[in-house]
């Protein structure tokens, strides 16, 4: 059978009209909104701990580092010491830098979770 | 023109209303899929890839301004989703040699098919032979009637090299097409 030949530029449109739309699986909806509601709760995370890295921060200049000022005082500067005669206040400088440094690692290990936290959105 | 429907629901979804983001994807779904299907081979790597853009709207959907034509903006990120899932994937396909015609291409039986359905059979063959960019861009314009402009924003090409292009599709397809139809005379 001889067909119609010749197809013209402008007859493109009338075959693209003709194609017919496709739909996807009945479950791809539902699968979609649950790999969403993922995404939505990996976001959630994310900003936690983007929050209590900015708060890990903040924490950091406001105590400690004056406080690991007091602390190199005590070894540096003779006579000086980390106690508090007039509320009875004494604390073992050995104690306060163990104490500052698991402050610190907290406080880094924190960091480091934001600083993930931001790249995983960046990728 | 600006749908207000999509841009109620965009406002719900970043209210953190995600199941309000179904009824975006229910407005674009099969036509971002039926366009994916023309450049990939079957419908799992399409599901795949739809799903794929889906989720880049809903994560970028913060950065959508809403001056902005929210459906150029999502086959923007459909045309360069798909293009890179591609690449990723090593799912494009490795066109047909231009001298041979495949044995399932050609319509042998007169009965099986009506005149109109074999043009239509042709054009998916014949669209099939191009890069997947190019698919996608005369899909954008013959199914979908975007504009030039949208396109052109669509692709991230000039409005010039649109133009061009989408001559030398249309004169590719129109060849191919043609060709195939005498062939099947011989």
């Amino acid at each position: 059978m001889k067909t119609n030949k010749n197809l013209s530029e402008d007859k493109l449109q009338e075959l693209f009209n003709k194609i017919p739309v496709e739909e996807p699986t009945p479950d791809f909806m539902e699968n979609l909104l649950l790999r969403i509601e993922k995404e939505a709760l990996r976001e959630k995370k994310r900003q936690q701990w983007i929050t209590a890295g900015q708060i890990a921060a903040s924490l950091s200049g406001i105590l400690i580092l004056p406080a690991l000022a007091v602390y190199l005082c005590t070894i540096f500067l003779p006579g000086f010491s980390f106690s508090f005669p007039k509320i009875h206040l004494h604390f073992d400088p050995k104690l306060v830098a163990i104490g500052f440094s698991i402050l610190m690692l907290l406080i880094l290990d924190t960091l480091f979770r934001m600083h993930a936290a931001n790249r995983s959105k960046r990728d | 023109m600006k749908n207000p429907n999509d841009l109620f629901y965009i406002q719900r979804v970043k209210a953190g209303d995600i199941r309000a983001f179904s009824m975006i994807v229910s407005n674009y779904q099969k036509m971002v899929f039926t366009i994916v299907l023309k450049i990939v081979e079957n419908r799992e790597d399409a599901e795949d890839i739809t799903q794929e853009i889906f989720v880049k709207v809903f994560k970028s959907l913060e950065r959508f301004k809403e001056e902005s034509e929210f459906s150029t903006w999502l086959y923007r990120i459909a045309y360069n989703t798909t293009i890179s899932e591609l690449r990723k994937r090593k799912l494009s396909f490795v066109p047909m040699d231009d001298n041979s015609v495949p044995v399932n291409e050609a319509v042998t039986d007169e009965e099986e098919l009506e005149p109109a359905d074999i043009k239509l059979h042709y054009l998916d063959v014949a669209l099939k032979k191009l890069p997947p960019d190019e698919i996608f861009l005369v899909s954008l314009y013959y199914f979908k009637e975007q504009s030039i402009e949208a396109i052109s924003e669509i692709s991230n090409l000039s409005v010039a090299n649109v133009k061009v292009k989408l001559y030398r599709i249309r004169k590719k397809l129109a060849l191919e097409i043609n060709r195939l139809l005498q062939d099947e005379d011989k």
